[in-house]
């Protein structure tokens, strides 16, 4: 029997050698076939473009992650609808998806990285949401580097709105050369202001605080007034989010607490020295675990608070028990708008962060400015890559447009209707109801320009009238113009508004490299050893000087490595 | 009655009541957040009653475009993965039934010792799906039914099985002038219909709940229900570019409706199946 198993096993291993054997062949099929393309490409001519479309529609293929919140409707799909019709139609470029798959619960990467090491053929043109996903494909060679492409075929456009945040490309980069291009966000809106109740502050006679004082003072009155006035001490006065880590929640960010002392942990920023250091191991973190853990016997946060997440924190704001919390620019609307549906007259305002210990500049955190990186099969052909240019180039010409209705050959009906000349939103004048054409486009995203988005925001926010060159600066969006039906909206804006008078508080992540060899190996313990040091102390489980030990410990497992690490990559991409 | 049986009796029934709370509870919470409106839902006041009753979520789920057509695809996979698992199984499990030695068949332990190489280890993630693509099966029905259509663990089940029927029936079947094909067709299989109950039952579960081949193999508006539920259920990352969308969704009753309508079909199909199933084994009982 023995023998028979081992010659089943080999069977098994010659079986799994030929499976992987064709998977070679197809691998240089493909790099046959590519000096061929490029060679090819260094002669061939620039697209023949007549009026906005190239003559011969050219076809690039991709494939896409499914957004849980895009719709569709009249039968659409992402690989045929409004939009992939009117790039056809008018763009003369035909993009053919190959197949998609949901982000929502990984499926798209595990897809990705599928078609990567199964040596799948890649699509033209994709995006990667995944950086781990995203460094696979870098490191296999099969994508291009895209600096020279990027170089001759962007628009100004597109690169002066890429230019605005030069730190977007580092995480793309190789031995200097740029891989993937990024897909810019607007991250001016990403911090937190202080988001207060204001009904609970009205009711109360109290104004909002100022520095560290006024707000403990405001979060006693929340936690012992009974704010909601239902005649029970079940209100917090601050809620925020630790949960397997202290930062990147969107709703309920803690980075300010911290930021109050000085310090903002699980971040990696420049210190007095110019060197980056890690937050979590600064003096300023152990008084701002003994001031929560303070705060948590006062009543003040939730007894459970190391349980609270993103949905903790959005469930509370929409029962309406939380008083006092960070969040993004768009926190009214999503879970406020959740609150007001079962409390009218609740409302959140968003205020400057307090001054923190001593009137201490207080710092927090801002988003990255990208979101995700487009990358390009290194087999793409010179007329698919002048193609996806030309497609990318028209969608940031909104920045140099005054025509609001650019694109109205794809949003029309869908964004909105035309009533008199004007982008009518409201839900009920759009047949078939409204959805959001910019998650058609091929990054699944508005084609944003940082400073000029932003411009037209604060102008919204100060109720300024808008010219034809701000509305079309909207027009990627599909939102043109102020949303009447929607109030919240203004909200948003003014929350940008708040925040941007703060900027100097603004701390993004400076370390965007790939992960180091000692935090593949170490992460997972550092990062244990820190929430339970941290909760042990704000549970009082342990004394505050436990941070201390935490932090020579931390040095000595493998922290001290990784610093040096860390600055090694800072010090190759900053010039 | 005596008091001690009567006492039995009285925590029996205590416990199977608690028990079927076990399971009858989380679906009544299910259906009552999937009949809820939206602020009491997120707001979480919603246990077992319905707080702002409306069947939106029905209609919702029902207008999504693949949400029907993922459904018959779960339904033509299951019945075809049904039939074709439940025959090759059979097929091998009375050849296998055989033995080996003088009466059985040859290479009898070449063939176990496949078979249970092949159920403990095997080929990883991503030979399978080389091997899935590379014949031809992605994005086709058969690559949700073939890979998976030799369960060794059932072919055991139903092997052992065969070997524990009579061998004098076989025997006299023989005589009578059958061939092997009669013999499994109208003797093995009539006589193993509790073992082919039990069986078919794990695999219409298995089948309707799988969800990773449909996320691998098929391509996005073509999945199987299963898969189609996961990712509705995963919860959405919220950034600014759709907080609008997610907090006028409603999305977690949607996604309630949408779960117990997928669950409806394996609710209607146990009891049914079940009550042939301990039919089975009862016979299956009186018969030794």
């Amino acid at each position: 029997m023995s023998n028979k198993v081992k010659a089943a096993v080999a069977l098994l291993a010659v079986s799994v050698g030929v499976a992987s054997l064709t998977a070679c062949s197809s691998n240089n099929n493909n790099a046959q076939s590519s000096p061929d393309a490029s060679s090819a490409s260094s002669e061939s001519p620039a697209l023949n473009i007549v009026n906005g479309k190239i003559d011969h529609t050219v076809t690039i293929t991709t494939v896409r992650g499914e957004d849980p919140t895009a719709k569709f409707k009249n039968g659409e799909t992402y690989a045929d609808n409004v939009h992939t019709r009117w790039a056809k139609d008018t763009l003369g470029v035909d993009m053919e998806t190959l197949w998609t798959s949901p982000t929502g619960d990984g499926s798209y990467d595990t897809k990705l990285k599928l078609m990567l090491s199964s040596g799948d053929k890649l699509p033209d043109v994709f995006v990667s949401t995944q950086q781990a996903t995203t460094n696979m494909f870098i490191e296999s060679g099969k994508v291009m580097d895209v600096s020279e492409a990027f170089e001759k075929y962007a628009s100004a456009s597109w690169k002066a709105a890429v230019g605005e945040s030069p730190t977007a490309w580092q995480p793309f980069m190789k031995d200097g050369k740029k891989y993937a291009i990024p897909v810019i966000r607007q991250n001016m809106g990403t911090q937190s202001p202080l988001w207060i109740r204001q009904d609970w502050l009205t009711k109360l006679n109290l104004q909002a605080p100022k520095t560290l004082d006024e707000l403990e003072k405001v979060m006693d009155a929340f936690a012992n007034q009974d704010p909601d006035g239902n005649g029970k001490k079940d209100t917090l006065a601050l809620d925020f989010a630790m949960k397997d880590a202290f930062l990147g929640y969107p709703i309920g960010d803690s980075s300010w607490i911290f930021g109050m002392f000085g310090a903002i942990p699980e971040r990696w920023y420049p210190g007095a020295d110019g060197k980056l250091q890690y937050g979590s191991v600064q003096p300023g973190v152990k008084n701002a675990l003994v001031k929560i853990k303070e705060w948590k016997d006062k009543g003040y946060v939730a007894t459970d608070i190391a349980l609270h997440d993103f949905n903790k924190v959005s469930e509370n704001v929409a029962a309406g028990k939380v008083g006092i919390l960070g969040g993004e620019n768009w926190l009214m609307v999503y879970p406020g708008s959740l609150m007001l549906g079962s409390n009218p007259t609740a409302m959140y305002v968003p205020y400057a962060l307090p001054t923190g210990e001593g009137g201490q500049k207080t710092l927090r955190t801002i988003g990255a400015p990208y979101t995700s990186a487009i990358l390009i099969s290194k087999d793409i052909s010179d007329e698919a890559l002048q193609a996806f240019f030309h497609y990318q180039n028209t969608m940031f010409s909104a920045y140099k447009s005054d025509d609001p209705f650019l694109f109205k050959g794809f949003q029309e009906g869908y964004d909105y209707v035309i009533k008199d000349g004007k982008a009518d939103m409201s839900e009920q004048d759009i047949p078939g109801g409204k959805v959001s054409t910019m998650k058609y486009t091929l990054t699944g995203a508005a084609s944003i320009y940082p400073s000029k988005t932003l411009a037209t925001d604060i102008k919204i926010a100060n109720g300024e009238a808008l010219t034809g060159s701000d509305l079309a600066s909207m027009a990627t969006t599909g939102i043109i113009g102020v949303d009447a039906t929607n109030p919240l909206e203004k909200i948003t804006r003014q929350a940008t508004v708040v925040a941007m008078g703060q900027k100097e508080a603004d701390v993004p992540e400076y370390f965007l490299g790939p992960t180091t060899d000692t935090m593949s190996s170490r992460n997972e313990l550092l990062k244990k050893m820190q929430m339970d040091t941290f909760t042990n102390i704000i549970y009082g489980k342990s004394s505050p000087d436990e941070f201390d030990s935490f932090v020579k410990k931390w040095k000595s497992s493998g922290g001290d490595d990784i610093t040096k690490e860390v600055n090694e990559w800072y010090d190759s991409v900053k010039h | 009655m005596t008091a001690a049986e009567r006492g039995f009796q009285f925590f029996n029934q205590i416990l199977m009541v608690l028990l079927a709370l076990i399971c009858l509870v989380p679906l009544l919470h299910v259906l009552a957040i999937s009949l809820s409106s939206s602020p009491a839902v997120m707001s979480n006041q919603v246990t077992f009653w319905p707080i702002g009753l409306n069947f939106n979520s029905y209609v919702k789920a029902l207008e999504n475009p693949t949400f029907l057509p993922a459904l018959g695809l779960s339904a033509e996979r299951t019945i075809l993965s049904l039939a074709i698992s439940l025959l090759v199984n059979c097929l091998a499990a009375y050849v296998l039934s055989k033995g080996g030695g003088r009466d059985g068949i040859a290479g009898y332990s070449g063939f176990v010792g496949f078979f249970i190489v092949a159920m403990l280890f095997n080929g990883g993630m991503i030979p399978t799906y080389l091997l899935v693509t590379n014949i031809g099966l992605y994005n086709t029905i058969w690559a949700l039914v073939l890979p998976g259509a030799v369960n060794v663990f059932y072919l055991i089940l139903i092997m052992n099985f065969f070997k524990a029927l009579p061998k004098e029936l076989e025997e006299a079947a023989f005589m009578d002038g059958a061939n092997h094909w009669q013999v499994f067709a109208r003797m093995f299989l009539p006589l193993s219909l509790p073992v082919l109950a039990t069986v078919g039952l794990f695999m219409v579960v298995n089948d309707w709940n799988e969800w990773f081949m449909g996320s691998i193999y098929m391509k996005g508006d073509n999945v199987p229900l299963s898969t189609l539920l996961k990712s509705i259920i995963s919860v959405p990352v919220v950034d600014a570019s759709n907080a609008n969308e997610v907090a006028k969704l409603n999305n977690r009753s949607i996604r309630a409706a949408q779960v117990l309508i997928g669950a409806l079909p394996i609710l209607l199909i146990y009891p049914v199946l079940q009550r042939f199933f301990t039919q089975g084994i009862v016979i299956g009982a009186v018969k030794e």
